[in-house]
């Protein structure tokens, strides 16, 4: 193995003072920038998208706006806390982490409850907007509740089919992350005695 | 920390990130993106630092963090198979190179990889134990099953 150390130490390649100022510069620097800047003004967008909805529904003349404005609120806090989620991991992704052990194991907690947050609010959420629709086409016809139970009774598979594209969708885009970060985890978890 | 005071600690450490690089990417765009990646988390995460551990220790932990966690891009070329296309045999093909000393690290878990890699740069064991977040005890079993594993694929490769 001392021979390997003595390999080890003569390897390596080396970048120049320029090139590292180009690297910082053009590429961590301004992506960085760029990123933060998008998410930024996607925030903005949002929220002047959520402002627009609420003043024209304010002058919309529906006789019942409280569902809906409710249902834009709902809509704008989900996507600020998703936001919000992704700002702080872009910005600060080892604050307070004091080992690699902890971090893999508290960046695998935080990755499972995002992904469970998607998986419990997304359907949750497409599923209360359902039932205010319901609500609203029931208020229209002015008929009673039990007038309309099979699109009442809707409301379970619109949930299961949400479900169950979420999932999908959520082990698409972070599945093999979330391998690799439960293999890892095993692999500094295991004892070796 | 200003910018470049920033450029001027990553320079002065830069063989540490080299190093890594070659150790968890197979093809030298994968590398020069691992490289850009562990300096944009280094500089995002150097305002978190508390000075609790010395500096370059700390950059172990963020780079190998970062190495650790990236998503793997595999593609067929390959560091090694580059060289060996345009490789003339000599004399010291019979002996030890860097080569074979990566090809066996490659072939190993990417949490051995890190403990090989601190043992390389000669790190105390409890120096990687403060960086990875093991016992010094771990440590110690781990290293010498790694040693053993590095010896039979070395051996099983020539």
């Amino acid at each position: 193995m001392d021979e390997l150390k003595e390999f080890w130490k003569a390897s390596g390649k080396h970048y120049d003072r320029n090139k590292l100022e180009h690297m910082f510069q053009a590429e961590v620097k301004q992506s960085l920038d760029a990123l933060n800047r998008r998410m930024y003004l996607d925030n903005i967008l949002m929220i002047v998208i959520a402002v627009i909805l609420l003043i024209t529904v304010y002058f919309s003349g529906l006789q019942n706006k409280l569902p809906v404005v409710i249902e834009i609120l709902f809509i704008t806090s989900v996507v600020f806390i998703h936001y919000r989620i992704k700002h702080r991991l872009l910005n600060s992704p080892l604050k307070n982490i004091s080992n690699i052990k902890e971090a893999v194991r508290l960046t695998t907690k935080r990755l499972k409850s995002y992904l469970l947050s998607y998986k419990i609010l997304v359907p949750i959420g497409f599923s209360l907007i359902y039932l205010q629709r319901i609500w609203l086409i029931m208020q229209a016809r002015q008929v009673a509740w039990d007038e309309m139970l099979v699109e009442w009774g809707l409301v379970l598979p619109v949930y299961i089919v949400m479900y169950i594209a979420v999932k999908i969708i959520v082990k698409f885009m972070y599945g093999s992350s979330l391998y690799e970060l439960n293999k890892l985890n095993q692999e500094l978890n295991t004892q070796q005695e | 920390m200003s910018e470049s005071e920033f450029i001027e600690f990553v320079d002065s450490n830069q063989g540490i990130i080299h190093k890594i690089c070659k150790v968890y990417t197979n093809n030298p765009s994968d590398y020069e993106d691992l490289f850009q990646e562990i300096m944009l988390q280094l500089w995002v995460s150097i305002h978190s630092y508390k000075g609790e551990a010395k500096l370059t220790t700390w950059m172990y932990k963020v780079a190998l963090f970062t190495a650790l966690t990236r998503l793997k891009k595999e593609k067929k070329i390959q560091f090694v198979e580059e060289r060996e296309a345009h490789h003339v045999v000599t004399e010291d093909d019979l002996q030890l190179d860097e080569d074979e000393l990566l090809r066996a690290i490659k072939q190993l878990k990417d949490a051995d990889k890190a403990l090989i890699f601190l043992y390389l740069e000669e790190k105390t064991y409890a120096e990687m134990a403060e960086i990875m977040g093991l016992t010094e005890s771990n440590i110690g079993v781990r290293i010498n099953r790694i040693k053993s594993r590095i010896k039979v694929i070395m051996e099983k490769e020539q």
